[in-house]
């Protein structure tokens, strides 16, 4: 009798050394913070962007190599469109485009509902996110000298309707940001849905046609997302790339080798090869001495 | 041969023609293969998954290839010094150990050359480098010189190769059929007329003036490799002369090591004696304090500046995660080298094969500190990466690539020794005539 209590005490104690182990596990998992976010670039590319966060030692650090599923209108009627799914960046980071193959759905409705899921994986929870998109469109019209006129617009029954009260940048794209077009920092979108800026940046390098390229822009707006719009004007200054010697500089593609490198350069070639060939010459020579000698014999 | 040949030369030909391997040299050549197979399993590896299989990424984009690559080199210039520059000072002593230089010299060029297509994630694409290389870039200086260097020292030892052939085909019944066949189509035009000599002597003269600035070119090459990038720890002016001087003493290293092992395996202490040591290890002890003497330049230099570019880099190579590495490399590849060549009895055979272990391991963890150090402290902080991006740990597929690459090294010198005479017959008769005559 007291044999089977022992191994009832020991199956216990096994059991809940088990349940310890799997409680500590669920104990470890860190809370996952999933957002989604439309981005709309020139009206044209459409794309959702899920941030997925962690809490490490009480900071937010994005959280790294999470798969992240993507549903568009996952919980209507026709039970959604499957986006795709992707792994997060180093910077917590996946975005998605809105493919073809969901134009359909895309088109059946005014705005949508974008769902992010993660699966439960054994440093997170499952989770969910929505995000809701408006299909909206911006307009630059720069028909007046140094003038930029902006109409941002959404699709609201069946016609693209002004949308007031938003706050816009406008700006001239740089190689590693947008400079302002003027002093100006924001504009704000009146009831026609438009602002107006005037370009104050005089003698801006454009490129070699003084081509520079005008932004419009806002980012991380709650209820529209993030939208850039970009549009060529010839309102820059005429950039002329500086040639060095005739081109043909040390950094010059293959055929703009400086001249003196290729003399150089051919002149040991001729140099050294020649003396192998000559070396080869009377290898040549000593085999041709001996083969007369042979023949001889 | 055309003179006649004394008991004293019959002695030398028959201590020296080439010789069966016994069970240990079919063990060694055996231990050799396995590791090229498993080096050629690991290869596979690479070019079917692709350069991911190594430890490479965006920052080390060189690691143990580039490393074995400029170890071979430096290597490969102990041909010059042996075969030209002591031939050119006119020193006698040197001629047992000419060959055994030659040939370290194109087992090691051959395998720089191959290192360099380990490196490339596609191979195939390797003629793209002749379709649109450019001139300007030392990439393209390195393939002309590696294979203008590889053909100089396939000729350097064939020309004095020659009479040694026809005395191997004297003696058709010490060798198999395969090596006479091989023999007869290296050597058989070879008579020993005086014009055939003569002209023999000429290309000798040309080879070892020729032989010297080219393996001074493939050096410098290699230096510009990496001094023309403008990287912290490259950007040296006096790198050429660090690069020959490290060449020089590693190469030294080599032969000494090749020295000890012939002299053991094929009880060759008549033709490299203790002499011969005595002298390797005087010039071996000269080379290692001048290396040591631009090692001191190259380092100093720099932190006497400390640039903010370089603080980094040096203070990983000297005081931080590479200082054991780096200070180990000086203590076994010069200074304790040093130390025991000062001494008489340092330069015995024993001591010098030891010293010349020291000297070629601490030459290799001197290259490959030359590569991924530098390459780990880039000008701009790293930033948004993955972590693995910050180091560099070679994975066994490397290794096993870069075992194979010296254990093919070792096998060509080995294979060679089976072939052809490992000192050079003809030339220590003719030196024997010449004292005899005087």
């Amino acid at each position: 009798m007291k044999k089977i209590i022992n191994k009832i005490n020991f199956a216990a104690l096994l059991l809940l050394a088990g349940t310890g182990s799997v409680l500590a596990q669920e104990a470890k998992k860190s809370p996952l913070s999933v957002s989604v976010g439309y981005h709309l670039v020139n009206n044209q590319a459409q794309f959702v962007v899920a941030t997925l966060k962690t809490k490490v030692e009480r900071r937010f650090m994005p959280a790294e190599d999470v798969e992240v599923k993507f549903y568009l209108d996952k919980d209507s009627a026709s039970g959604g469109v499957f986006l795709g799914k992707g792994k997060s960046n180093t910077r917590g980071r996946v975005s998605m485009a809105i493919a073809p193959t969901a134009q359909n759905a895309w088109k059946a409705s005014a705005d949508h509902k974008i769902v992010a899921m993660t699966a439960k994986t054994d440093k997170y929870n499952e989770t969910s996110t929505e995000g809701s998109v408006i299909k909206t469109r911006v307009t630059l019209d720069t028909a007046e000298e140094k003038g930029v006129k902006m109409t941002f617009e959404e699709w609201k029954g069946d016609k693209w309707s002004p949308v007031p009260g938003v706050e816009f940048k406008l700006g001239i794209k740089r190689l590693l940001s947008d400079l302002n077009i003027s002093e100006t920092e924001t504009y704000v979108t009146d009831s026609l849905g438009q602002v107006a800026g005037t370009f104050k940046r005089e003698k801006l390098p454009g490129d070699e046609h003084s081509n520079i390229v005008l932004v419009a822009k806002f980012d991380d707006n709650d209820t529209w997302g993030s939208l850039r719009f970009e549009k060529t004007v010839p309102w820059g200054v005429v950039t002329k790339k500086e040639g060095g010697a005739i081109g043909r500089e040390l950094w010059g593609g293959r055929f703009h080798s400086p001249w003196w490198l290729i003399a150089f350069t051919y002149s040991i070639i001729i140099g050294v090869w020649g003396t192998v060939f000559y070396l080869i010459y009377m290898i040549l020579k000593i085999r041709t001495i001996g083969k007369s000698i042979s023949k001889k014999k | 041969m055309e003179q006649k040949l004394s008991a004293a030369d019959e002695k030398i030909i028959s201590d020296l023609l080439p010789k069966k391997f016994n069970r240990q040299g079919y063990v060694w050549i055996g231990i050799l293969l396995a590791i090229c197979a498993v080096g050629v399993f690991a290869y596979y590896r690479q070019i079917r998954y692709g350069l991911v299989v190594t430890g490479l990424r965006d920052y080390a984009l060189w690691g143990l290839y580039i490393s074995n690559f400029v170890y071979f080199v430096a290597v490969s210039l102990v041909g010059s010094l042996i075969a030209a520059v002591l031939r050119l000072s006119g020193v006698k002593w040197a001629t047992p150990i000419t060959r055994i230089s030659e040939i370290i010299a194109f087992a090691a060029i051959v395998f720089a050359g191959i290192s360099i297509m380990l490196d490339m994630g596609r191979p195939d694409r390797f003629y793209n480098l002749f379709i649109y290389g450019r001139l300007q870039s030392p990439i393209i200086w390195d393939v002309l010189v590696i294979v203008t260097y590889l053909c100089f020292s396939f000729i350097l030892i064939y020309i004095p190769l020659l009479p040694d052939i026809r005395l191997m085909l004297n003696h058709p019944e010490k060798n198999p059929k395969f090596l006479n066949k091989i023999y007869s189509f290296f050597g058989e035009f070879w008579h020993g007329t005086e014009e055939q000599k003569a002209i023999r002597n000429k290309a000798v003269g040309v080879l070892t003036i020729g032989i010297v600035p080219a393996a001074f070119c493939i050096i410098s090459v290699d230096a510009w490799l990496f001094a023309t990038t403008y990287r912290p720890g490259w950007d040296a002016t006096s790198s050429e002369a660090y690069f020959i001087s490290g060449a020089f003493l590693v190469g030294c290293g080599s032969v000494v090591v090749a020295m000890y092992v012939f002299r053991k395996y094929y009880g060759l202490e008549k033709y490299l004696t203790d002499s011969h040591f005595d002298k390797m290890g005087k010039i071996l002890a000269l080379l290692a304090v001048l290396y040591v003497y631009f090692n001191i330049t190259e380092y100093m230099i720099p932190f006497f500046k400390l640039k903010n570019s370089e603080e980094a880099y040096l203070n990983s190579l000297l005081l931080g995660h590479f200082a054991p590495v780096f200070w180990f490399a000086i203590l076994i590849g010069m200074i304790i080298p040093i130390c025991i060549l000062v001494f008489k009895k340092g330069r015995t055979p024993l001591p010098m094969f030891i010293t010349g272990i020291m000297v070629v391991i601490g030459a290799w963890i001197k290259r490959y500190l030359i590569v991924p150090p530098t390459l780990l402290h880039p000008f701009l902080p790293m930033h948004n990466v993955p972590k693995n991006y910050t180091t560099y740990v070679p994975t066994w597929e490397e290794w096993a690539i870069s075992m194979a690459t010296i254990a093919g090294t070792l096998l060509i010198v080995t294979l060679f020794t089976r072939i052809f005479p490992i000192i050079p017959i003809n030339e220590l008769i003719e030196e024997r005539h010449e004292k005899d005559n005087q």
